[in-house]
């Protein structure tokens, strides 16, 4: 049988030590940290936080909440105009914690949610309604569009985030707004 | 080095110059209309690169109608080549203490050659009475891009 030269039995053993002492150790990161991984394929954590992040600085400066009564607010439509799934949650759900938490707006659960939740609660009990009277100020409509360039090598992605309060009584917008987030890739590293 | 080559070196040179150190020229009233309540700051600087990069020229605040704290940074950009520096808006309130926010959160903005802009940031909790503005020049961790 053939014996395999130590030299190369050496190389061999130095070689696998570096390649698993030189592997990144999984670790748990700061969800906040700047560390996190950019991708190019869809949407992420940070283009999230970051568009739900302009959307309600935009909103607090707005006339919506210049009196200081917090207004009542139903999230109405949510338009997906991209080519990926899209959970409207990865960005409402954040500005709704923010508005309510705060104390600047309350905001009604959506439509079914509360329905679940009380059946959970309470299996054998009625569902609730609505009371009478209690009617939203305002309707909040989102949307996301996605616009998809390349030059060469390297592909761009934008995703436009769009959303509109609109007073409920007269469907005059009381508040608008649009951020735009860019991302930039190779072609060897992007889904399209 | 032959004549030609020499050429087409300085001619790369050039634009390499050109293209990599464009700076900003800007025009604006001489005696501005706005009033500004300036915020007296004390800056902690840990990166002397940034610092020269980056410079904060004023900071200012305002009660928006709701009564929340707005802050507006001036960034000024020392250099001569374009920047992207990381910013994020830390919220205390009476007691010193940090409040949650995702106002909070880092976000970057450009900087052209000897550019300057404004950041600002709105506290969504009513009690927000300060602030603390942190900026950072590294990249964050990129694995999928420009590879």
């Amino acid at each position: 049988m053939h014996q395999p030269h130590p030299l190369a039995l050496t190389l061999l053993l130095a070689a696998a030590t570096l390649a698993t002492a030189c592997a990144a150790p999984n670790q748990r990161l700061d969800t906040d940290t700047r560390q996190r991984i950019v991708t190019t394929t869809g949407l992420d954590v940070d283009d999230a936080v970051r568009a739900a992040d302009v959307m309600t600085q935009s909103m607090l400066n707005s006339r919506v909440f210049a009196d200081g009564q917090p207004p009542l607010i139903e999230v109405s439509t949510f338009i997906n105009n991209t080519e990926t799934q899209i959970d409207p949650d990865s960005v409402l759900k954040k500005i709704r914690v923010e508005l309510t938490n705060s104390g600047l707006a309350r905001v009604l659960t959506p439509r079914g949610q509360d329905q679940i939740a009380a059946e959970q609660s309470n299996p054998y009990g009625d569902t609730p309604t609505m009371p009478d009277g209690l009617r939203p100020d305002y309707t909040l409509s989102f949307k996301i569009l996605d616009d998809r360039a390349r030059a060469g090598r390297i592909r761009e992605l934008t995703y436009t985030f769009q959303m509109s309060l609109t007073e409920a009584n007269t469907r005059i917008a009381a508040w608008e707004g649009e951020e735009r987030i860019t991302k930039q890739g190779s072609k060897a590293t992007v889904g399209w | 080095m032959n004549t030609p080559l020499r050429r087409i070196t300085a001619i790369l040179c050039v634009t390499a110059t050109l293209t990599g150190c464009q700076t900003v020229n800007t025009a604006q009233r001489s005696d501005p209309v706005g009033e500004r309540n300036l915020v007296d700051d004390q800056r902690i600087v840990t990166d002397l690169s940034l610092a020269q990069v980056a410079q904060v020229v004023s900071i200012n605040e305002a009660r928006v109608a709701n009564g929340r704290l707005k802050v507006q940074a001036q960034l000024r950009n020392k250099d001569r080549r374009q920047h992207t520096i990381h910013y994020r808006f830390e919220w205390l309130d009476r007691e010193g203490i940090v409040q949650n926010s995702i106002t909070s959160s880092w976000k970057s903005v450009s900087l052209e050659g000897r550019q300057t802009r404004s950041i600002a940031a709105t506290a969504t909790h009513p009690d927000v009475v300060d602030f603390r503005l942190e900026l950072i020049e590294r990249e964050p961790l990129n694995a999928f891009k420009n590879r």
